[in-house]
């Protein structure tokens, strides 16, 4: 089992967000979490991170058999977890070949390897960016600064494929993306499935399932499962719209 | 603040002996004399005064009053990286090093040259009497042994770097004096750096003056030993469509007063001015700018980054002033800063004073914290919270440092920017 979560419960600000979530994912497998906004769906990403500012009331998150809650951020990501980011954001004066080698560079020491050496850093760096056909002009800038919607999701996945997690969880990649730079986004993900490594899609609309294939389809609405299913249960969704499921939920 | 007369007359003595050792010119000795007792009646300047409300100088007072007379032992220097081709004056302890110094410009009709080998040129005696109306002013006028001239006539180019090195190696009381004249469509890059290993007083002194058309870019670098006292004074006169760009990173000294006055007195001329302070330990740098906008059409952009940690104390206060004749002026200041610890302590006061009714002028000042989403973002890729958090530190530092114009200078700051921030995060708990 490589994430087990049981029974989250989490607020923000005192007003409770997810109501008892449980959800296993093993090695290889690509979920997918759908769900309407405000469902939660953003929250339990957040959370699986490390954002601060969440309380997690109850229930428990296991990872590769430790406790996820107890690891920083920068700990989780050492251990193999990647967060894209709905949002991802800019920030100025920070190169993001440098970052990335940072990253890199850190995982390799909480591993207790040595650092990656500055040719094979390089070398990977490109072969990454010419994966998601990503100008090589893009290394040499401020992360995300001036990159338009397309292009910052692109970058994501460009981290990702640098990385290399166990775990990636890919928060609203498709948003904001018209249909060229998602099927560009969406070879870059299928491209990095394995057997070893698990995904987590987040998102509102079926459409990037169409292009990302998962094994598994969730429905989180208001802060719980309420169903799972294989992919078809995208397109019942797409069909139906998630009143229909909500109200059988309910029911 | 007591000053003992005796001590400063005493060192006054020395200085005047080195004159007629150096055999400079007679008209020093009045000038001296004059500026000391200016400078004993005045003292150093107080907390009461608005000017110096947030910077106490009594320590500086107190240590300059003890060693001022005192002979200087004489140690190896630090003499930072400077472009090849660029041209270095260095000076140690206040004296010239002329081995330490590369060779002297062959500029027809110009001069770059250390102050002392000048003094009995025509014209020495304006510009060395001229200092300016800075507070310690009249301590430098009587003190200052050595420093640099660079005088670039009309329609010349410097296309080499001047290099100004003021290096301290020991309990010192130094007074640099930069002179520093561009003749109509002149162009030249000075760089002014201050540097020390072991604590000193120093009381600089510089002065430009941009003749009609020319472009002056001037950096001035201050990393003072932490024990340091520094206390500087700029002005800088701008004629009729002259500009000067400048840089003013602020890195030492356990106390750091900065005074740039910037007087555009022409019409079309322009400043630009990019300043940062990184303030840690127990430190205090205090950042003064006036930008006089005393021509019509004369414009003006000033942005000043601070850095605050610990109990480190910033004080910026940038006022943008407006004749009444400077019509159409266009101006603006800004100073922001970050605080990176609860103990830290910034006083910002940015202000306009404006006599004219046809200008554009805005001002601000922001302080705050890290980005937290930021800082989330980088730590979610696995970098640990304290890289993280300095590499947004030397991004908010990097606006500034990139302004500089010389490769090799602006990896060397932003080394010493990443060592400071790298000391620091020793003490800043995650």
């Amino acid at each position: 089992m490589l994430l087990e979560v049981k029974d989250l419960h989490a607020s923000i600000g005192g007003k409770e967000i997810l109501k008892g979530l449980s959800l296993t994912i093993k090695a290889g497998e690509v979920h997918a979490i759908m769900g309407p906004n405000g469902s939660g769906k953003s929250t339990l990403a957040q959370i699986l991170a490390g954002r601060e500012g969440y309380e997690v009331t109850a229930g428990s998150v296991r990872y590769n058999g430790v406790n996820l809650l107890d690891l920083e951020p920068e700990g989780r990501a050492q251990a193999g977890l990647f967060l894209g980011f709905q949002y991802p954001v800019e920030i100025p004066g920070v190169n993001n070949v440098y970052l990335l080698k940072a990253a890199l560079n850190a995982r390799q020491k909480a591993a207790g390897k040595p650092e990656i050496d500055a040719v094979s850093f390089m070398r990977l760096v490109k072969e990454k960016a010419a994966l998601m056909e990503m100008d090589q002009s893009f290394l040499s800038r401020s992360v995300n600064e001036g990159f338009s919607g397309g292009e910052k999701k692109r970058n994501e996945i460009f981290q990702m494929a640098v990385l290399e997690p166990t775990l990636a969880i890919l928060d609203e990649t498709d948003s904001g993306l018209d249909i060229d730079a998602l099927k560009v986004v969406a070879n870059g993900v299928n491209l990095q499935r394995r057997d070893d490594r698990s995904v987590l899609l987040i998102t509102h609309y079926q459409r990037l399932l169409d292009y990302i294939e998962p094994d598994y389809v969730h429905v989180l609405a208001n802060g719980k499962i309420i169903h799972s299913g294989d992919k078809s249960l995208a397109l019942q969704l797409e069909a139906e719209g998630y009143d229909a499921l909500m109200a059988k939920a309910a029911g | 603040m007591n000053l003992d007369p005796k001590n400063y007359r005493a060192a006054l003595a020395n200085t005047l002996k080195q004159d007629a050792d150096a055999g400079h010119p007679e008209w020093l000795l009045p000038i001296r004399n004059k500026a000391l007792e200016q400078f004993l009646k005045q003292g150093f300047p107080h907390t009461k005064l608005e000017n110096w409300r947030y910077t106490n100088l009594a320590p500086m007072s107190e240590r300059s009053n003890a060693s001022v007379a005192q002979p200087v032992a004489v140690s190896d220097a630090i003499v930072p990286a400077t472009d090849s081709d660029s041209l270095m004056l260095v000076f140690i302890n206040g004296m010239f090093s002329s081995h330490k110094s590369s060779h002297s410009a062959t500029l027809a009709n110009g001069v770059v040259s250390n102050m002392a080998a000048q003094l009995d040129t025509d014209g020495a005696e304006d510009w060395l009497r001229n200092s300016g109306d800075s507070d310690l002013a009249q301590l430098n006028l009587a003190m200052t042994n050595d420093g640099a001239v660079v005088q670039i006539p009309d329609n010349t180019e410097l296309a080499e770097t001047i290099h100004i090195i003021f290096s301290n190696t020991a309990e010192a009381n130094v007074f640099p004096r930069v002179i520093i004249q561009l003749g109509r469509n002149a162009k030249a890059t000075v760089v002014e750096h201050h540097i020390s290993n072991a604590a000193c007083v120093s009381t600089a002194i510089t002065n430009i003056s941009c003749g009609e058309g020319s472009r002056i870019t001037y950096q001035k670098l201050q990393e003072e030993h932490a024990g340091s006292f520094h206390v500087a004074a700029q002005t800088i006169k701008l004629a009729k469509d002259s500009h000067c760009d400048i840089v003013n990173i602020d890195l030492g000294a356990a106390i750091a007063r900065n005074d740039l006055r910037i007087l555009l007195q022409g019409s079309g001329a322009a400043a630009k001015v990019n300043g940062l302070f990184l303030v840690d330990a127990e430190r205090h740098a205090d950042n003064h700018l006036r930008l006089e906008h005393q021509a019509p059409h004369t414009r003006s952009r000033a942005q000043y980054a601070g850095v605050m940690a610990n109990k480190g104390h910033g004080v910026f206060n940038g006022m943008i002033h407006v004749a009444q004749t400077a019509q159409k002026t266009d101006a603006a200041l800004n100073n922001k800063n970050l605080l990176l610890t609860p103990g830290a302590e910034i006083d910002t006061k940015p202000e306009l004073e404006i006599y004219a009714d046809d200008v554009k002028c805005a001002h601000g000042s922001t302080t705050g914290q890290l980005d937290a989403v930021s800082l989330f973002y980088l730590r979610s890729r696995g970098v640990p919270q304290q890289i993280a958090r300095n590499m947004l530190v030397q991004a908010f530092a990097l606006e500034v440092v990139q302004q500089l114009t010389s490769k090799n200078l602006r990896e060397y700051i932003q080394n010493s920017v990443e060592q400071r921030l790298n000391e620091l995060g020793a003490v800043i708990e995650t």
